[in-house]
């Protein structure tokens, strides 16, 4: 029994992505160690980076005591929330553009997934894996959540801590999903759509830290749903808030449009991804021409 | 001499959409769904009975929308850096214009035209039916106007060619420097909020700084809140210093150029 179990398909590939997870650990930490000065730059720069994209949403929330329903400090913690999903993506797709797929697509790198033994999902999900170098930015977002929560007074339990790491899941699916969507129009159109992917994380890079909530219901329903930029950061805070008792989508403490929303664009993303795939195994990538690949 | 450079600016212009139309677009409609949030943002805080510091909501929705159609004008990007990055720097050096008139004049065949045919224009010409006066606050604002904004352009250029010296020093790290600039420019130049909202009287330090001469200065003189000849006096003062440390900073950093190709 423990046999067949061990020889299952689906523990073997549990296996390999952790065994994958732990090979791009360690190469993350050799980068640090041997190119110091580069990775410490680096991580500079995300945390300026983090800092001033939260900083205009925040100034203008001290300048008129809030914005869009929520006040100073729920402000800094929409805010947190967005830093903190720009960290788990960081962590997991900021390397080896992992999360600019696009790019991969477009300039014809697929094949060198293609011909290794293990399945693209599973590279695509360790591929990118930086827990050193990329790690300034879910440090930032901790560190501003809790120093939110406790300007908020917040009754923080292992429910609510559970509910806040699942929107923050949930909503790094959604950019992830949402961009790879948009991203397998390079499987058609490699070099017009080579660089979308980066236009796609832009929308929600821009967007996401801007509180919606003193807009129309209209203008809510269409940002939480067909374009979900609200789900990245303010409307799971809310709810994380308590702020919608009687809300626009019903009062539920659970991020249920949230999780909704990112299963939906992740079962386009991967039945769009694999119809892409099958596409660029007939016909391959024209990089593959005269002009060489890189 | 000037058909030097025009070639260049028109090799670049038409080459703007080649092969990359499909990012392009993409690229201007995110930017006009920014400004879209930005309007809606800006409108409920006016429900709410804020005070702008002074402003009219109608002169904040102005200046939001300015600094989105010239935004390719407040926040220049010359190839420089890039160029650095990708080791195609060199060709500029074989070139029959000098290197840093090379990067200004692509800068505006590339971007400043296409932009403006493709997302500016069409986003003046539609701003009344999103209630937004695209005029400028009276005829003189205009005027001066266009001279702070050549001043505003010319210091953009300037910041550029000295991050790209800086660049240059940083050998492989120029990428992410270049990220913490893109990050702080909007903010610290005024594109993203009106320093006249800014709370902490924050918008009077920035309003002296380089950055602030580049964004908040001319944009304030369209809406007609900004003190026009101080604002201009510290432009002016600003390109001086500014273009004498880029050209010298940039000549002196050139013997150190080394690209690994990006």
């Amino acid at each position: 029994m423990a046999g067949n179990f061990k020889n299952n398909r689906h523990f073997q590939n549990l296996k390999t992505l952790f065994r994958l997870l732990g090979v791009y650990t360690k190469m993350d930490l050799m980068w640090f160690l041997r190119d110091t000065r580069y990775c410490l730059l680096q991580i500079a720069a995300d945390t300026i980076s983090a800092a001033a994209a939260v900083s205009g949403v925040f100034l203008l929330s001290v300048q008129f005591g809030g914005i869009g329903g929520m006040n100073e400090n729920e402000i800094l913690f929409m805010l947190s929330y967005a830093t903190m999903v720009d960290g788990v993506f960081m962590i997991f797709f900021a390397g080896s553009n992992t999360g600019s797929i696009s790019r991969v697509i477009g300039r014809g790198q697929l094949d060198h997934a293609v011909i290794q033994p293990v399945p693209i999902w599973i590279q695509l999900i360790t591929g990118g894996f930086s827990p050193v170098s990329g790690s300034s930015m879910l440090v930032c977002g901790i560190a501003l959540s809790i120093y939110s929560i406790q300007r908020l007074h917040l009754n923080v339990s292992i429910m609510w801590i559970a509910a806040y790491l699942f929107s923050v899941i949930c909503s790094t699916v959604i950019i992830v999903s949402v961009t790879y969507i948009v991203s397998c129009l390079a499987f058609y159109a490699p070099a017009a759509a080579e660089e979308i992917s980066e236009v796609a994380r832009d929308l929600f890079t821009s967007l996401k830290s801007y509180p919606l909530g003193g807009t129309s219901w209209l203008w809510q329903t269409v940002f939480c749903t067909i374009i979900p930029v609200g789900l990245a950061a303010w409307f799971p805070s809310s709810i994380l808030l308590f702020q919608r008792p009687n809300g626009v989508f019903g009062g539920v403490r659970f991020p249920a449009l949230t999780s909704a929303v990112a299963a939906v664009v992740l079962i386009a993303a991967t039945l769009l991804f694999k119809k892409g795939m099958n596409y660029y195994a007939k016909n391959g990538s024209p990089r593959y021409s005269g002009f060489g690949h890189r | 001499m000037i058909k030097k450079y025009y070639a260049t600016a028109y090799m670049c212009a038409v080459q703007a959409f080649d092969g990359n139309f499909l990012c392009v677009t993409a690229e201007y409609a995110v930017r006009f769904l920014r400004l879209f949030i930005f309007i809606l943002i800006w409108r409920s805080l006016a429900a709410g009975g804020v005070d702008f510091n002074g402003m009219t909501l109608s002169q904040i929705l102005t200046y939001m929308m300015m600094a989105s159609v010239l935004r390719q004008q407040l926040d220049i990007i010359t190839p420089a850096t890039s160029a650095l990055w990708e080791g195609s720097i060199i060709g500029r050096y074989t070139r029959p214009i000098p290197v840093i008139g090379s990067f200004i004049v692509e800068t505006i065949g590339r971007w400043w035209v296409p932009v403006f045919l493709f997302y500016s224009l069409p986003v003046l010409l539609i701003s009344p039916l999103m209630g937004i006066n695209p005029l400028p606050s009276n005829y003189v604002c205009g005027l001066l106007f266009a001279f702070s904004l050549a001043l505003s352009a010319s210091l953009g250029f300037a910041f550029d060619i000295l991050f790209a010296a800086f660049a240059m020093n940083l050998k492989n790290g120029c990428w992410a420097a270049m990220m913490v600039r893109e990050a702080v420019s909007s903010l610290f130049s005024g594109a993203l909020i009106p320093f006249a909202v800014m709370p902490w009287n924050l918008g009077r330090i920035f309003e002296l700084l380089p950055f602030g001469s580049i964004a908040n200065a001319p944009l304030s003189i369209y809406i007609g809140t900004g003190d026009s000849a101080r604002l201009i006096a510290l432009q002016i003062f600003w390109n001086a210093v500014l273009w004498i440390a880029a050209v010298l900073i940039f000549r002196k950093s050139e013997e150190r150029m080394i690209s690994f190709g990006g």
